[in-house]
């Protein structure tokens, strides 16, 4: 039995039971440190989390697709050891028409180019040489994805958890003239080269997704190369496990245990505990002190730094610039459970089983985020559809579906009127949307439920609930995510690290901020216990 | 179109006072105060300094007040020096940095209580002070313009206090003295020269301390000293001050310009915990301030040693009184020992001048 | 006339027109200018104009009689609050501290800051950002001042210096006034470098005696230039693009001008017109886009608006005013503006210029401004009786907070941004003062299709939509291109 050192309970405590805390924990445990996780709420999983829209049909309540994962840390935890299963992967995307002519998203080309010709020749030719130029932009972000910001830490460059399995050039090897344009929107970007709305609509919101930043936004073009980027590294791309995300949890927590780490729930941290400035322990929900001499924090850094009493032991300017750090959610999402299978016009039976996107235009993004902006939201929401229970028969019953939906664009807190009776507004806005599309859903509904993004941000855990853990805007990405200083994982606190979505590189149920957090901590406490 | 600049014209506390006796009407604009200039010559001040006793308004300046129980840890960790080893009444310059370790500003803290203190400074960084508060249970006011603040300098400036009745004043630089007189709450302290003294007081009150000194001093000759002459005597004493002599860092125009503690005199206390520490742990002196003099009046402008350029000259001054000019520049390190002959320029043509010394005398109080 | 092929041909000598005139003659292009009215009659209507103050030291203006009015006072009132930004920095903080002393001091340091991030901009070039988060290999010091300047949304930099809402949104509507751009779009933080009479640190500033004199001193400054001809009477009749980079300019009376490259002011429809070719011809005209001229209804009224807390002579001269600022506020009607509809709570600001006296009555003319007004509504567009209410809803938030100001109006014009803004192309030379490079005008873009056949060298631009005045001229001087050697020498 490991013991931690004198007067501590375990060498290492996270804060946090989601994906991010999970990962970091067991990789933590793995390198033979005794690990503690602590769980506000009166379960783990954070945005990951599998529940009931009623009585037999099951989904993932929030986050709904995993992945694209680190290849290092799947290759640690061994989650299929734990019983890990997907039942779909390298889910393709379909951007949806009322008219039947979808365009198909995926790594095929080919495919890509065949359902654009049907809206515009010139547009087909077009998309191959673009979706190229985006990708290989793509793979030379791989390694600026896995390493810190400023480089990899010393530890891991002698052979820490990075896979070195590393076939991009480095970041330096960029186009600089590309580069230039990467700065520019998306919208900009996609206008430049196609005509078709339903493509540009639906590449841009791909892009987006998450953050609050509307398509002409600065520096969104560089977040379509980042989402491809992501899935460069594991050719699986976005999978959905069976049984949904919290099946995703019950093997990371049988992982984790297998690797020793021990969680506790229910214990909410109050404040952290200092012995001479450097970080000794937390104190959580029961008046319990839990002492240990690091500390690696999940939740977003606004929290950590500036609420649990770190407060005093940071530089001062720092404090106020961290304020800065926008993390607030703009996602809401919707789950209903359906009698039937929808018939949705047009659309190829295989691709059931796909990502669908509502978004029919750059305009239809535009004036969903103007009202937004105005503190409301209007018909024109952007959606991100899945209907997993085509693929994975374990959510409900034969014949019966299950529609996971992410809403774009939707205030935390309305300008005029609460959300307990905007809910209604929105699932009947959300019918009648999903109703151009199939017009049979919305008399097959047997049962929804909304969660607004404050609803998202208690379920996660009380922390933003941003998708991402913050906007992906260009004054909060790479060495300037969650701020200057504060992007390699460690904090001015001496022993309190970060390893949540709100750092480097984004959000996403992909476990590279909390592998990267992880070797920080090694670095600096050293590899061996 | 009328020009719609419009001066600042907030008085201080002393101004009833003051404007009478401003003869010459020449007002200075000082850290959003307007104080009088030059009364009657900087001649006149100066010699009155120096043969019997001035008063000068000194209210222009900014001062914090600091309450609550964890203001002197918050203090000790905002500024390099360690207030929580000052005693009730007792004074220590400072200065305090920002997260790298550039200087943002130096003044004075004085400790009233168990949890109560005060920093004057000519440096507006209040809001910087303020924001640096979260975590620390510490309220921060602004008591700028609430204080009056009248200087008693000179050869008979402790005899003037105590025949005004303020008995029992400070030996020590580093003391605060609180005499009981009615109807006034008064503090009196000496000032940062070590050789003068500073009264002060609410600023309703300022009027009536002002008028209790003048009466007192009408024997022994007491008069007025006005902006012109006090800024000619800081620099023949070599006195620097935040944003003649050197760039606040938050207001400097270049990054390159900001100075270190080190550069500003301080030696770290490499066991002490404050904002910047590690940022001044590994600063390198690169550049000295000190006083040069020279037998000409000398412009602000660059320096020379040995045909090479060697530093900037921040402030000057021409004394009648000894017949020299004195100016503080910055010089390089390894130009900068006492003795060392330098080229500068004078209205006329190039200056002979001489390091005579260290501006910045070690801050009490600290290692 | 000339038939020797000439590099530039400009139609219009308004201030638009000029401007580019006089840049184009500066770097030695051989020009005309095309002007329809004799030489008597004033363009202009007497209104205020801005210009870059970067422009006019580059264009030599001061010599030729510009004068630059001193930077105006800003006043932020609200129903209970009136805060008043001097020109002179220590009057303003002390005024700021009069509602907040934490911000009077973090002033200075905001000013301070925002310098030295526009010096490190330009000393940088315009590298790339996400070039920089890409490469940044050493994180020991601080990201570059310019970096975070250009990156981030203003409405960041504002809440990182400042407490009080109503100093906020006077600094945030400053620097949006004029654009298309929200205060929360990242990179929007450099626009708060261009404000208009921002204290000391100005990067535009109002001429003494509005566009009348700055069109005045362009006319003598182009004067000095030998290889410049201004050709008053001109009205042009057609305009003929012979082949890529061949135009010919036909007058009325017959004449006709040959050039590479025309600069027409008349904006995009009517140009299209002119064209041989008509209207389909219309569509490849390379377009243009630079700001959006705020909505601006001119009020002649016979008595200065008096706003509660506000010194009634500091309102009188000129002082920009600025009504209920706040940051949401701005987020909410740019929402609107975006949404192609109008905002519900005005943006506004305005001045106050005194009139000469006529029939013994002293009158003044007020200025409103509002910002986020879309050029086309998803109602229809603006005429008739659309018009008439954007001007009562000026005129009722105005009264608002300055009661007894309807029953002094006299009059009212409104002028409008008109419908053509339409995707920019050229690339801009780093100059300090007019960086659009945050968000693009959103609402109402031109048909997307200019991107693809645009006619080189024909460009037309909208003079009602620029500010400072004279950018839009600028930039079409540059996009034709100042590369060629110089032919001309100026003798100024």
């Amino acid at each position: 039995m490991r013991s931690a050192a004198p007067g501590m309970d375990f060498d290492i405590i996270v804060i946090g039971g989601g994906v991010n805390g999970l990962v970091c924990a067991t990789l933590l445990a793995q390198a033979k440190r005794r690990v503690v996780v602590l769980e506000a709420r009166d379960r783990i999983g954070g945005m990951c989390v599998s529940g009931d829209i009623s009585v037999g049909h099951r989904v993932s309540t929030i986050a709904h697709l995993v992945g694209p994962f680190d290849p290092a840390v799947l290759k640690a935890l061994r989650l299929q050891k734990h019983g890990l299963q997907f039942t779909a992967k390298k889910i393709d995307s379909v951007a949806l028409s009322p008219d039947g002519r979808h365009i198909v998203l995926g790594d095929d080309l080919r495919h890509t180019a065949q359902s654009l010709s049907a809206h515009s020749p010139a547009d087909a030719k077009a998309w191959p040489p673009f979706e190229t130029k985006l990708r290989r932009a793509a793979q030379h972000l791989h390694r600026w994805l896995h390493e810190p910001p400023g480089g990899a830490f010393e530890h891991s460059a002698r052979g820490g958890f990075f896979s070195g399995r590393n076939s991009a050039r480095s970041a330096s090897g960029f186009d600089a003239d590309f580069a230039a344009a990467l700065d520019r929107s998306i919208a900009e970007l996609l206008d430049h080269e196609f005509a078709t709305p339903l493509l540009k609509g639906a590449v841009a919101f791909d892009a987006i997704i998450g953050s609050a930043l509307p398509p002409r936004a600065m520096g969104t073009a560089f977040l379509a190369v980042l989402r491809r980027a992501m899935e460069v590294q594991n050719t699986d791309g976005h999978a959905h496990p069976q049984g949904g995300a919290g099946a995703l949890i019950a093997a990371l927590a049988r992982a984790a245990e297998a690797a020793g780490v021990q969680t506790k729930i229910n214990a909410r941290v109050n404040h952290f505990l200092f012995d001479k400035g450097h970080i000794a322990g937390v104190e959580i929900t029961s008046g319990e002190a839990v002492y240990a001499p690091t500390i690696v924090s999940s939740l977003d850094p606004v929290t950590t730094l500036l609420a649990l009493g770190a407060e005093r032991e940071l530089p001062l300017g720092l404090k106020r610039k961290l304020k800065g750090f926008r993390h607030q959610g703009c996602l809401a999402k919707v789950n209903l459970a359906l009698g039937a299978m929808p018939t949705f016009k047009g659309l190829d039976k295989r691709h059931l089983k796909d990502r669908l996107i509502i978004c029919p235009s750059l305009g239809h993004l535009e004036r969903s985020f103007a009202s937004y902006e105005q503190g409301g939201f209007s018909s024109d929401v952007a959606m991100e559809i899945t209907i997993p229970s085509t693929h994975d028969t374990t959510l409900t019953s034969s014949g019966h579906h299950v529609l996971s939906a992410t809403v774009f664009y939707l205030p935390s807190i309305l300008a005029t009127g609460s959300w307990d009776t905007g809910k209604a507004d929105l699932v009947g806005m959300i019918g009648a949307t999903l109703r151009q599309y199939a017009p049979d859903l919305p008399d097959l509904v047997l049962a929804a439920d909304v969660y607004t993004p404050a609803d998202i941000d208690v379920i996660a855990g009380g922390t933003g609930g941003h998708w991402h853990g913050g906007d992906l805007s260009l004054d909060q990405l790479g060495p300037l995510r969650p701020a200057a200083g504060l992007s390699r994982y460690a904090t001015p606190v001496a022993g309190l690290f970060l390893c949540g979505a709100g750092t480097h590189p984004c959000g996403g149920v992909t476990g590279i901020n909390a592998r990267l957090g992880a070797e920080a901590v090694l670095a600096h406490v050293g590899a061996r216990p | 179109m009328t020009d719609l600049t419009t001066r600042a014209q907030t008085p201080t506390p002393l101004h009833a006072r003051t404007a009478e006796l401003c003869a010459t009407n020449s007002w200075a604009a000082q850290h959003g105060f307007t104080v009088p200039n030059v009364y009657s010559s900087e001649r006149e001040e100066l010699e009155a300094l120096a043969s019997r006793v001035v008063l000068s308004d000194l209210s222009a300046r900014q001062c914090w007040t600091f309450d609550g129980p964890d203001a002197g840890i918050y203090l000790s960790f905002a500024t390099i020096t360690d207030v929580t080893t000052l005693e009730p009444g007792q004074t220590t310059r400072t200065l305090w940095c920002d997260d790298q370790g550039n200087a943002r500003g130096d003044g004075t803290i004085v400790r009233f209580g168990k949890d109560q203190f005060e920093l004057t400074t000519s440096v507006r960084d209040f809001a910087w002070m303020l924001d640096g508060t979260l975590g620390f249970e510490v309220k921060v006011g602004n008591a700028t313009g609430t204080r009056a603040v009248i200087g008693v300098k000179g050869r008979l400036a402790s005899s003037l206090l105590s025949v005004a009745g303020f008995t029992g004043a400070p030996s020590n630089k580093g003391e605060v003295v609180q005499p009981t007189w009615r109807p006034a709450q008064i503090a009196l302290m000496r000032d940062a020269t070590g050789e003068g003294y500073e009264l002060w007081t609410q600023a309703d009150d300022g009027v009536v301390v002002w008028d209790r000194l003048w009466r007192s001093g009408a024997g022994l000759g007491v008069s007025p000293m006005g902006a012109a002459a006090l800024e000619m005597q800081r620099i023949e004493n070599a006195s620097p001050i935040a944003g003649i002599d050197w760039w606040p860092a938050q207001l400097s125009p270049d990054l390159r310009d900001c100075r270190s503690p080190l550069d500003l005199g301080f030696t770290p206390d490499r066991l002490r915990c404050f904002n910047g520490a590690d940022r001044v742990a590994r600063a390198v002196r690169s550049m000295r301030l000190v006083q040069v003099c020279a037998d000409e009046a000398m412009i602000l402008g660059g320096l020379t040693a040995r045909g090479a350029p060697a530093g900037t000259v921040t402030s000057q001054t021409w004394s009648e009184s000894r017949s020299r000019a004195f100016a503080l520049a910055w010089i390089k390190e390894d130009a900068a020992k006492p003795g060392t002959q330098l080229m500068t320029s004078g209205s006329r043509g190039p200056v002979r001048a001489e390091i005579i010394r260290d501006a910045f005398s070690k801050l009490p109080g600290l290692v | 006339m000339a038939i020797d092929r000439l590099d530039a041909i400009i139609i219009g000598a308004n201030v638009e027109g000029l401007f580019a005139a006089v840049e184009l003659a500066r770097a030695g292009r051989q020009i005309a200018v095309l002007e329809r009215h004799p030489i008597e009659a004033a363009a202009g209507e007497g209104r205020d104009a801005v210009v870059s103050v970067a422009a006019v030291r580059e264009l030599n203006l001061s010599q030729h009689g510009l004068r630059l009015a001193s930077a105006p006072a800003v006043v932020g009132v609200t129903s209970d609050q009136a805060l008043i930004l001097w020109p002179d920095t220590q009057a303003a903080q002390a005024s700021i501290a009069t509602v907040s002393p934490h911000d009077a001091d973090a002033f200075e340091n905001f000013r301070a800051r925002i310098g030295r991030a526009v010096r490190s901009k330009s000393s940088a070039g315009m590298h790339s950002l996400t070039a920089w988060l890409l490469s940044a290999n050493t994180l020991d010091e601080p990201p570059p001042e310019h970096i975070l300047f250009r990156a981030a949304p203003l409405a960041r930099w504002l809440n990182e210096f400042f407490d009080s809402e109503v100093l906020k949104g006077m600094l945030a509507q400053g620097a949006l006034m004029g654009t298309a751009v929200s205060p929360h779009a990242p990179g929007s933080a450099v626009l708060l470098a261009r404000q208009t009479g921002f204290a000391g640190d100005d990067t535009s500033r109002f001429v003494a005696g509005g566009d009348l004199e700055l069109r005045r001193a362009l006319l003598a400054t182009l004067k000095f230039y030998n290889n410049a001809d201004i050709h008053f009477g001109a009205d042009v009749s057609e305009i003929v693009a012979e082949r890529e980079a061949v135009y010919s300019v036909r007058l009325t009376g017959g004449a006709v001008f040959a050039g590479s490259a025309v600069i027409s002011t008349l904006g995009r429809e009517r140009t299209g017109d002119l064209l041989a070719g008509g209207r389909q011809a219309a569509g490849n005209v390379l377009p243009l886009q630079g700001a959006v001229k705020p909505a601006q209804v001119k009020f002649t009224v016979v008595s200065a608006p008096k706003l509660p807390g506000v010194d009634a002579a500091t309102v009188a001269s000129g002082a920009i005013v600025r009504l209920n600022p706040d940051i949401e506020r701005l987020t909410r009607a740019h929402g609107a503006f975006r949404a192609h509809q109008v905002p519900q709570e005005p943006c506004l600001e305005f001045r106050v210029i005194p009139r000469q006296i006529a029939d013994g009555i002293q009158r003044w003319e007020v200025f409103v401004s509002e910002l986020f007004i879309p050029a086309e509504t998803s109602e229809g567009s603006w005429s008739g009786n659309r018009r008439e209410r954007l001007v009562a809803h000026c005129m009722n938030a105005v009264e608002a907070l300055a009661p007894g100001f309807s029953a002094s109006v006299e009059a009212a014009v409104l002028s409008h941004p008109k419908e053509t803004q339409t995707v920019m192309d050229a690339k801009r030379r780093g100059q300090g003062g007019s960086n659009l490079q945050p968000e693009s005008a959103t609402v109402p873009l031109a048909a997307p299709s200019i991107a693809d056949s645009i006619l080189k060298g024909l460009i037309a631009i909208d003079t009602s939509m620029f500010e400072p005045a004279g950018e839009g001229g600028l930039l079409a001087a540059h996009s034709i291109g100042l590369n060629k050697r110089a032919k001309g020498q100026a003798d100024a």
